[in-house]
């Protein structure tokens, strides 16, 4: 099971899924030049800019869907004839490991230089040849300090008596398990059977002793907005649209740490349009745009020049680019943390299906 | 008797030209699967030292605090280190000279990490004599690992010269041309003695040996062709990366060392970054024009691109230490001028990987063309001699 949403819909959800429509119609009508055939982009829900890809449509005819999640099947992306999709960055190291992606045709993609560094040290892929990070996020923990009674500081909080069965949980094992790692001093860049395993024996013991609301995906801001609990984990692009309305909600990385995670672009094995996806990639790594679209998802960019343009733009663009969760600073960046893998993919899956289990997810 | 004497001969040079072809295919091989892997797997662990030292001295420079991020770079560093060595381990061979540098280079790292740790807990502890540990622990590296390590690459590059530059392939086709020579000239003597120009299966014969001079002397150029391109489209690239990766870490690990301990670096950097300017000829723009495809070129340019990053942070660490601003000097050695560092680093790995899988692929490329070429010529010898024979008796048919 897999995150339903990188974005909680809230006010925009109406809005941007006509705009959304609208600019698909716009640009699948028309054509250029330039890119040879269609560009078929499989990313996830409410993850673009619209008018950015209405813009994009004016240079070549571009088939967008926002129907990506974690749990699409091999045979649904490589055998329709995807030319970009975006993987959870776990999926990705799998996807390149099994040699299931094309490499980078970097040679059109000038702006890969603008790829930020954080995302060039994965061990599965040193460098970034194999795919570009669309956008990241960070799972931490939001809590209602009117609720809590008190400051969270610590993962533990989570599990501690006070808040029992006023915490929701999100059901994605890598973030869940990676943030109970961290509280037992593990590294969740570098996953061991014994680690992951006293991690997932931690939570299943706070599930059992009902220390947990539910477990959820998106919905945990709907949770944390209606008072149903007090703190939650959460990711910091949807807490960044809660606090829209909920300025008084709280994100925090924990003193031990936070998992970090991003959606990455790639070219799957025998892909029609691989020129064509290098001009999206392009595209969208120019800081300009890149900071357009920031404006409209609220997630970490992974393209540099992108803070600095959103302070060109002044107003409420120049106050996202002060906003700690969209740009965390050294300290903070120093304490999140990728998920790294276990050694094999059986592995990874058993821990799924354990995880899945216990959450009750599967 | 002409008959058994040519016979003889055309087997002859069939079993000669095998042998020699034979001991060529291995030795292609042995270059494909072994020395140059072997190459290969010695520059890794020269730049996974470069690399770990960098991180340790960007580890220990946290103190207290630790940089988990480093600390992970420090670790994974040293852990592909000792893979490429069990690589090197496992395919060295018989050379003895290079086990014995494997030895020392074991017990060196078994020291280097060692010593490592020390300087690291007693950071943590606040304990005197970390920072002359760390000190020790880099001499270490440089002073003897690094050219124990260089002496296995040495021994392995004089075996890659001489595995490539092997001569039998031509003494092959020579056994084969003069095969085909006694072929003609007993054509010609059969002719002269009965007075019926043509032979059939003597001339199938030539045929076939020709067939094998002409297909053996293009995969022999194939082979020629092939370690040519490895040598010039990919090994001398990566040597020239190796160089830029192995100035920039020095630079990473003096710039790094400044910030501990509060001395200006400013000359000893310029240099390095001299020996690497792209627009003084350096040796990023070398790594430029080794670039043979226009992916490898845009690699490059990356590269260049990251390293100026890297050098804008640089000279803020610099300006940091002139001005005794302690704080400041490890905050951006810690961050910016860590990330900089890092995204530079993984870009010229990325080019490095390219080029290494190029590398292999042209050697493997030069085993695959020899590889039909044992079989074949032993094949067509043994068949020329058949036909020679059966050429022979036909005409002595008829004589009689």
């Amino acid at each position: 099971m897999n995150r339903l949403s990188r974005r909680s819909f809230l006010a925009k959800s109406a809005a941007s899924a006509a705009a959304l429509a609208l600019a698909g119609c716009a640009v699948t009508e028309q054509r250029q030049a330039s890119v040879a055939s269609t560009l078929k982009v499989l990313n996830w829900p409410d993850y673009i800019d619209p008018d950015l890809l209405a813009e994009y449509g004016l240079r070549g005819q571009v088939d967008y869907r926002d129907e990506w999640v974690d749990n699409v099947t091999g045979a649904e992306l490589f055998g329709n004839g995807w030319d970009i999709a975006v993987p959870t960055n776990w999926l990705a190291a799998q996807y390149v490991l099994e040699g299931q992606v094309e490499r980078l045709p970097v040679e059109f993609i000038p702006n890969h230089k603008n790829i930020d560094p954080v995302f060039l040290t994965n061990g599965w892929d040193r460098g970034a040849r194999f795919h570009m990070p669309w956008q990241s996020g960070i799972t931490g923990i939001a809590y209602d300090p009117a609720l809590t009674g008190r400051e969270l500081t610590s993962i533990n909080d989570l599990f501690a008596p006070d808040l029992a069965g006023r915490v929701a949980m999100i059901g994605e094992m890598r973030e869940a398990v990676g943030l109970a790692m961290l509280a037992a001093g593990d590294d969740p860049v570098r996953p061991t059977q014994a680690s992951t395993d006293r991690a997932l024996a931690e939570l299943a013991a706070a599930n059992d002793r009902g220390q947990f609301h539910s477990w959820v995906f998106d919905e945990f801001s709907d949770l944390l907005a209606s008072g149903q609990v007090a703190a939650s984990m959460a990711w910091s692009g949807d807490t960044v649209q809660l606090q829209l309305e909920r300025p008084d909600i709280r994100f925090i990385i924990p003193d031990e740490g936070a998992v970090q995670w991003f959606d990455t672009m790639v070219i799957p094995k025998g892909a029609a349009n691989a020129t064509g996806a290098a001009e999206w990639m392009n595209h969208f790594y120019d800081p300009v745009v890149a900071a357009r679209n920031t404006l409209w998802v609220q997630y970490i960019s992974p393209v540099i020049g992108v803070r600095e343009e959103l302070e060109r733009l002044g107003g409420d663009a120049a106050l996202l680019a002060r906003n700690p969760l969209l740009f965390p600073d050294e300290e903070t960046r120093r304490r999140l943390f990728f998920w790294g893998g276990l050694d094999s993919t059986a592995a990874e899956q058993d821990l799924d299906d354990r995880f899945a289990a216990m959450a009750g997810t599967a | 008797m002409l008959a058994l004497v040519t016979t003889t001969l055309i087997a002859a040079a069939g079993l000669i030209a095998w042998l020699l072809s034979d001991r060529l295919v291995g030795q292609t091989e042995l270059v494909a699967e072994s020395t140059g892997e072997v190459l290969i797997a010695t520059q890794q662990v020269d730049a996974s030292f470069a690399e770990a030292d960098a991180a340790a001295v960007s580890v220990h420079l946290a103190g207290s605090d630790g940089n988990r991020e480093q600390r992970r770079l420090y670790e994974l560093a040293l852990d592909r280190a000792t893979a490429s060595l069990e690589s090197v381990a496992r395919l060295v061979g018989e050379d003895e000279r290079s086990h014995e540098a494997l030895r020392d280079i074991a017990a060196g790292t078994t020291r280097y990490s060692g010593l490592i740790e020390a300087a690291r807990t007693a950071a943590i502890t606040g304990s005197p004599g970390a920072d002359d540990t760390l000190q020790v622990a880099s001499s270490l590296n440089r002073d003897e690992i690094a050219p124990d390590v260089q002496v296995i690459a040495n021994r392995a590059r004089a075996r890659f010269d001489d595995e490539t530059n092997s001569s039998w392939y031509a003494v092959a086709l020579i056994v084969l041309v003069v095969a085909l020579a006694i072929l003609l000239a007993a054509q010609y003597s059969l002719y002269r003695r009965f007075r019926r120009f043509v032979n059939v299966p003597l001339a199938l014969a030539s045929l076939v040996v020709l067939l094998m001079v002409l297909l053996a002397a293009r995969a022999f150029f194939a082979q020629r062709a092939a370690f040519e391109a490895a040598q010039t489209e990919a090994y001398d690239a990566i040597t020239v990366s190796e160089q830029v990766q192995q100035t920039a870490y020095r630079h990473r690990a003096i710039g790094t060392a400044s910030a501990l301990t509060g001395r200006s670096a400013a000359v000893e950097l310029a240099e390095l970054e001299v020996a690497l300017d792209p627009t003084q000829g350096g040796l990023l723009e070398r790594a430029r024009l080794e670039a043979d495809s226009d992916r490898e070129r845009a690699g490059a340019v990356e590269v260049i691109e990251r390293w100026q990053r890297y050098l804008v942070e640089s000279d803020r660490l610099q300006a940091a230490v002139a001005a005794n601003d302690a704080a400041g000097a490890e905050a951006i050695t810690q961050g910016p001028a860590n990330a900089a560092f890092n995204g530079f680093n993984t870009t010229v790995e990325a080019a490095l990987l390219d080029n290494r899988e190029q590398f292999l692929g042209n050697l493997r490329q030069a085993a695959d063309s020899l590889r039909w070429l044992r079989g074949s010529i032993l094949a067509s010898s043994l068949l020329a001699a058949v036909l020679s024979w059966w050429g022979f008796a036909q005409r002595l048919g008829e004589y009689r």
